[in-house]
C-alpha cells in the first residue's frame, strides 16, 4: 500500500491517519510506528491509537527534501504503509524547535536567538473552561512570555471534566486507556501557543496528587505507557519540551533511580530531542535538591531555587543552560512562595539573566480568580511589564551576553543595592554608557565616551543597571 | 574486501552480475555527471555518493538483504542518468556480515555472536611495510576482533587526501582478510581537523564513500570528544550528517567521558572513557545500548590513563566484560608504543585476555549483567550462565542465589595465572562458596 507524496514544511507536522482494530484495547494491543527515512538516516516513530478504530503517527522532520516512510504493525492492516514527503522550507514564524547552543544558550533550529522567559499556567487547559482559556492566549500573546510550563495530571484537588486516563472516579482511572478527547484538546493548545510563539514546556508528572487519582504513584510500567503514548502524540510539535516532573523529591513514592530511568526513556522514545528536563522541590531559604545536571540525559538545568544571585554557579557547573523556573510567584497569598513583590520578582530576573540565565514567572493573587499561576486568565501583578523591558534590554544586546563581557558589552545590575557610582575597567577603546532604570523602564545614555579606568556615577536610588557598549 | 566490478554507465545494458552479501557492489561512473546512486530493494533503499579513486569516479556499496537491489543514478538536479540491477547472493562461506547492535550486546549480522575485545593501534597502516606485516602477525596471534585506528595520519594539518584514504582502505582490507573489524577515528580531538572546521563534510563524504561499503568498518567520531571543547551541537550535527551519508549503516560511536550524551539515538553505542565514578550509574541500562569501555592502556607512559600494570588492566578488563560492556585493550610503552604504531605487544596483559576470550567464547551469545546482584559483578544468561568477578577483592567465602530447580557446576577461575578449578559436585539454591582468598579470582557457574 502507498500514498501519494505529502507536502509538509521543515519542522512542521505530518500525520499518517490510519484505520485499524478496535475491538480488544487497542492501547495495549496494537502496536505501531512507522520508520521515516531521509538519504540514510532512519527516524523511528511511534504511533498512537486516537479512539473509534483512528490510529496516527506523526512525524516533524528537520531536513528539506524527500523523505520515504514505511509504518510497522502488530496489526496486519497497519503494516507496511509506504508513502514519501516532499518537505519544504519553513513558512513565516516558524524557526524550528529550540535547541541548546554552545552549552549555556538556546537557539532556534534555525539559527535564530531565543532567549527563554517562561511562565506558569499549571492546568490552564483542565477546567473545560473554552472562555477562560482563550482569555489566558489573549494574555499571553500581550505578554512578554515565551513559554509556559503547564500540567498533564490532574491534582487531587481538581476536578476536571477530561483526564489523560479514562475514568471520572478518583482511585480507578484506566491506565490502560486513554482520554483522545482530553489529548486533542491539549492538543490544540499546544498548537495555539506555538502560533504565539510559545513553547510548551509539558511537565509530565508531579507530587500534587497524594494518591487521589492514583496517578502520582504509578508503576514503572504504567509511566513508561503513559510516557510513550505522550510522546507518540505530543514529541512532532516544535513548541514542545519536557518536564518530567515538578518538584520530583516532593513525590515519595519514586527514588532518584527512577527519575534517572525515566528520563533514560524518555530520551530513547523522543525521535526530536525535545529539550528535557527535571524541576526540584524546595522548602524556601531552607533547601532546595537540584537534580544532579551532570546526567547527560538531560538538555538543561530546570532549577527551583529563590537565590537568582547562584545563575553564574549553577552556569559554571554544568555545560547545559540554567532556567531557573521557579523562583518564588508574584501575589499575596499565605504561602512565601507566593507573595513576592513585583519588584522583588522582577529583581530576580535580572539577577538569573545577569548570570547568565534563564527564569519563569509565576503569579498568584488571593483577589483575582483563578489565579494565573494554576489556571490561566489574566496578569494583574506589576512584573510582566519590566520583564518585558528586561526582555527587549537582552535583545538589542548580542546573543551571549556574558561571553561578550570581554568583548565590548556589559550588563551589570545593581538589584536593591543604592551605589552611588560603579568603577569599570574598560580598556583604551571608548565605550557608550547607559544607565537602566530596571523598575521605572528608562535607558539613560551619559555624554560622552568612556575608556580605561572610569567611574560611572549613579543616581540614588536601586534597581538600576549600567549597560556598556563599545563603540564601533 | 572483495569486490565485483562492473562499469556502469557505460554498460546500461551490461549483463547483471551478482555480489554476495556484504560484499562489495562498485559502479563506475568516471566521466559521467553521476552525483548520487540511489539503491533500492523491497524493504530498504540507500544511498551512495561518488568518490575520486585512482583516477576514477566510483560508488560502492554493499548489500545487506539477499535478492533484487535495482539502482537509479542520478544527476546533482537529479535527473536520471542511468538504472540498472544486481541480484544479491549469499554470503561468502564464513561471512557473519557487519557487527550489528542487538539489545545490549554486539552480534554479527548473520547472528553469530560478538563477544568483542578490541585494541587501539591508531597509526599502525601509516608506517612501513615491514612494520604493517608485523603488526598484522601480532594481531593474527592476538586475542582481539577489533583495531581502533585514525583515518588522519599523526599529527596531521589537513584533511587526508585520496592517497591517505588508500592507505586507510588498504589496511581496513588487509584487517578483512583476517577477519578483523576496523574502528576507524574520523576526526581530530583538537585543532583545524575537528567537526565544524571548514572541510569537515567533504573530509566525511570522501571517508564514508570510499569505505561505507566495507563490512568490517564501524565508526568513531573523535576520542575524548568531552576534552575537543566543542559544543554539542556538533557533535549532534556531525552524527546526522554521518547517518545521512552512511549507506553502509556501519556502527557509530563517540568516544568520551561518561557524561557525554550516549544517549543520543544516532549512537549506536557508547564507547566511554571509564571512569569510576559511575559505578553508582549502570552504563549499560542508562543508555540501554552496548558499552565499550576504554579502562586505560597498559605501560609505562605518564599520560592519563596510561601506567597501568599488567595486573590492573587484565582486572579492570574482566570487571568491564562483568559489568556487561565490552572492555578495550590499549598498551603503550616508552620503548614499545603499540597502541600508537602497532608492531609488537610488549605487555604480559594480551596473553591472559587470550585466556578471557576462550572464556566468554564459551559463553552463551545472550548475556547482560544482572540488574540486581550488589555483591559483585556478574554477567549471566539467567538459569544458564553466571560469570562474576571479584578483582582485587579476596572473598574467603561467597554467597549467591541459583535457581532451586536446576543443577549446575562451579568454577573457580585465577584470570592472572589463567588457570580454572571445577569444584566437586553440583549446586542449586542459595550456594557458599569457599574461595582461594586472593585477588583477580573469577567464579563461573554452568547448567549441567
Amino acid at each position: 500500500m502507498s500514498t501519494p507524496t505529502a507536502q509538509v514544511e521543515r519542522w512542521g507536522l505530518h500525520e499518517i491517519q490510519l484505520d485499524g482494530p478496535s475491538e480488544g484495547n487497542p492501547f495495549t494491543d496494537v502496536e505501531l510506528g512507522a520508520t521515516f527515512c531521509f538519504r540514510n538516516r532512519e527516524v523511528a516513530v511511534a504511533g498512537f491509537y486516537d479512539g473509534d478504530g483512528r490510529y496516527r503517527i506523526r512525524f516533524s522532520p528537520d531536513q528539506e527534501g524527500r523523505w520515504s516512510y514505511r509504518t510497522w504493525s502488530s496489526a496486519p492492516e497497519l503494516d507496511g504503509v509506504r508513502g514519501e514527503l516532499a518537505v519544504g522550507p519553513p513558512g513565516e514564524g516558524n524557526h524550528g524547535p529550540v535547541h541548546v547552543w554552545d552549552g549555556s544558550l538556546f537557539r532556534y533550529a534555525d539559527g535564530t536567538r531565543h532567549e527563554s522567559f517562561g511562565t506558569t499556567c499549571y492546568h490552564w487547559t483542565h477546567r473545560g473552561d473554552e472562555e477562560l482559556e482563550e482569555q489566558t492566549l489573549q494574555t499571553l500573546a500581550g505578554s512578554p512570555f515565551n513559554k509556559v510550563r503547564m500540567c498533564l495530571l490532574p491534582t487531587a484537588s481538581m476536578q476536571p471534566p477530561r483526564l489523560a486516563f479514562v475514568g471520572d472516579t478518583p482511585g480507578e482511572l484506566d491506565k490502560t486507556r486513554f482520554d483522545p478527547e482530553f489529548f486533542a484538546h491539549l492538543e490544540r493548545r499546544v498548537l495555539d501557543l506555538q502560533r504565539l510563539g510559545i513553547e510548551a514546556d509539558l511537565i509530565l508528572f508531579h507530587p500534587y496528587d497524594k494518591g487521589h487519582w492514583g496517578v502520582d504513584d504509578m508503576t514503572p510500567e504504567e509511566d513508561r505507557f503513559y510516557l510513550r503514548y505522550v510522546v507518540a502524540r505530543l514529541a512532532a510539535f516544535r513548541n514542545v519540551w519536557w518536564s518530567m516532573s515538578n518538584e520530583f523529591d516532593f513525590n515519595k513514592a519514586k527514588t532518584m533511580a527512577d527519575w534517572d530511568a525515566l528520563l533514560q526513556h524518555l530520551q530513547r522514545i523522543d525521535p526530536y530531542r525535545r529539550l528535557a528536563s527535571i524541576h526540584n522541590g524546595t522548602a524556601m531559604y531552607v533547601y532546595a535538591s537540584i537534580y544532579d545536571f551532570d546526567k547527560p540525559w538531560t538538555t538543561h538545568q530546570s532549577i527551583q531555587h529563590w537565590d537568582a544571585r547562584l545563575t553564574s554557579t549553577w552556569r559554571q557547573a554544568h555545560p547545559r543552560p540554567v532556567v531557573v523556573d521557579e523562583i518564588g510567584y508574584e501575589g499575596d497569598i499565605e504561602r512565601r512562595w507566593g507573595n513576592l513583590s513585583g519588584r522583588d520578582l522582577t529583581r530576580r530576573f535580572w539577577y538569573t539573566m545577569a548570570g547568565g540565565g534563564f527564569m519563569g514567572h509565576g503569579e498568584c493573587f488571593v483577589d483575582t480568580k483563578p489565579q494565573w499561576v494554576s489556571s490561566g486568565g489574566r496578569l494583574v501583578g506589576e512584573s510582566p511589564a519590566r520583564i518585558a523591558f528586561l526582555r527587549s534590554i537582552i535583545a538589542e544586546g548580542p546573543a551571549d551576553w556574558i561571553a561578550a563581557r570581554d568583548d565590548g558589552y556589559r550588563l551589570d545590575y545593581f538589584g536593591e543595592r543604592r551605589f552611588a557610582y560603579h568603577d569599570l575597567e574598560l580598556g583604551d577603546d571608548p565605550h557608550e554608557v547607559d544607565v537602566i532604570d530596571t523598575w521605572e523602564m528608562t535607558v539613560t545614555p551619559l555624554e560622552g565616551t568612556f575608556r580605561g579606568r572610569c567611574r560611572i556615577p549613579l543616581p540614588d536610588r536601586s534597581d538600576l543597571a549600567v549597560r556598556v557598549r563599545r563603540v564601533s | 574486501m572483495s569486490r565485483e566490478q562492473t562499469p556502469v554507465a557505460a554498460s546500461a545494458t551490461g549483463e547483471a552480475v551478482g555480489v554476495a552479501r556484504w560484499g562489495v557492489l562498485e559502479l563506475d561512473v568516471t566521466g559521467t555527471a553521476a552525483a548520487a546512486v540511489t539503491f533500492h530493494h523491497a524493504d530498504r533503499e540507500a544511498v551512495a555518493g561518488p568518490v575520486d579513486v585512482g583516477g576514477r569516479r566510483l560508488v560502492r556499496f554493499s548489500p545487506d538483504l539477499p535478492g533484487r537491489w535495482s539502482y537509479s543514478v542520478t544527476d546533482a538536479g537529479g535527473a536520471v542518468l542511468d538504472e540498472g540491477s544486481r541480484e544479491c547472493l549469499p554470503a561468502r562461506p564464513g561471512d557473519h556480515g557487519p557487527v550489528r547492535v542487538h539489545g545490549t550486546r554486539f552480534v554479527h549480522a548473520d547472528g553469530t555472536r560478538h563477544h568483542s575485545i578490541g585494541t587501539t593501534a591508531l597509526w599502525w597502516h601509516h608506517q612501513d611495510e615491514v612494520e604493517r606485516a608485523a603488526t598484522l602477525a601480532t594481531l593474527v596471534a592476538s586475542p582481539f576482533d577489533t583495531v581502533r585506528m585514525s583515518v588522519l595520519p599523526e599529527g596531521a594539518t589537513s584533511w587526508t587526501d585520496e592517497e591517505g584514504l588508500a592507505v586507510v582502505e588498504a589496511a581496513v582490507a588487509e584487517l578483512a582478510q583476517l577477519g578483523l573489524q576496523a574502528e576507524l577515528v574520523l576526526f581530530a580531538t583538537e585543532g583545524a581537523l575537528r567537526p565544524g572546521q571548514p572541510g569537515w563534510q567533504q573530509h566525511l563524504q570522501q571517508v564514508v564513500g570510499r569505505l561505507a561499503a566495507a563490512s568490517n568498518v564501524t565508526w568513531c567520531l573523535a576520542l575524548d570528544a568531552d576534552r575537543s571543547g566543542l559544543p554539542a551541537q556538533v557533535w549532534d550535527e556531525t552524527l546526522r550528517v554521518l547517518a545521512e551519508l552512511d549507506h553502509g549503516r556501519r556502527l557509530r560511536t563517540v568516544h568520551a567521558g561518561p557524561g557525554f550524551d550516549f544517549g543520543h539515538r544516532l549512537i549506536t553505542h557508547s564507547s566511554v572513557r571509564d571512569d569510576m565514578r559511575w559505578e553508582a550509574q549502570d552504563l549499560v541500562r542508562a543508555f540501554a545500548k552496548p558499552a565499550v569501555l576504554d579502562v586505560g592502556s597498559e605501560g609505562d607512559v605518564p599520560v592519563p590513563g596510561g601506567g597501568l600494570t599488567a595486573q590492573e588492566m587484565v582486572s579492570l578488563m574482566w570487571w568491564g566484560v562483568c559489568r556487561g560492556a565490552y572492555s578495550w585493550h590499549a598498551e603503550e610503552f616508552v620503548d614499545g608504543p603499540w597502541s600508537r604504531y602497532g608492531g609488537k605487544l610488549d605487555g604480559d596483559a594480551a596473553p591472559r585476555l587470550a585466556f578471557l576470550r576462550q572464556v566468554l567464547a564459551a559463553a552463551p551469545a545472550e548475556l547482560a549483567r544482572n540488574p540486581v546482584e550488589r555483591h559483585t559483578f556478574t554477567l549471566e544468561a539467567p538459569g544458564e550462565y553466571y560469570l562474576q568477578y571479584h578483582g582485587l577483592h579476596r572473598y574467603s567465602t561467597h554467597r549467591f542465589s541459583l535457581p532451586e530447580d536446576v543443577r549446575f557446576g562451579v568454577e573457580v577461575v585465577d584470570t592472572w595465572e589463567m588457570t580454572v578449578d571445577r569444584l566437586a559436585g553440583t549446586f542449586s539454591g542459595d550456594i557458599v562458596l569457599d574461595l582461594p582468598r586472593k585477588p583477580y579470582v573469577a567464579v563461573r557457574i554452568t547448567r549441567c
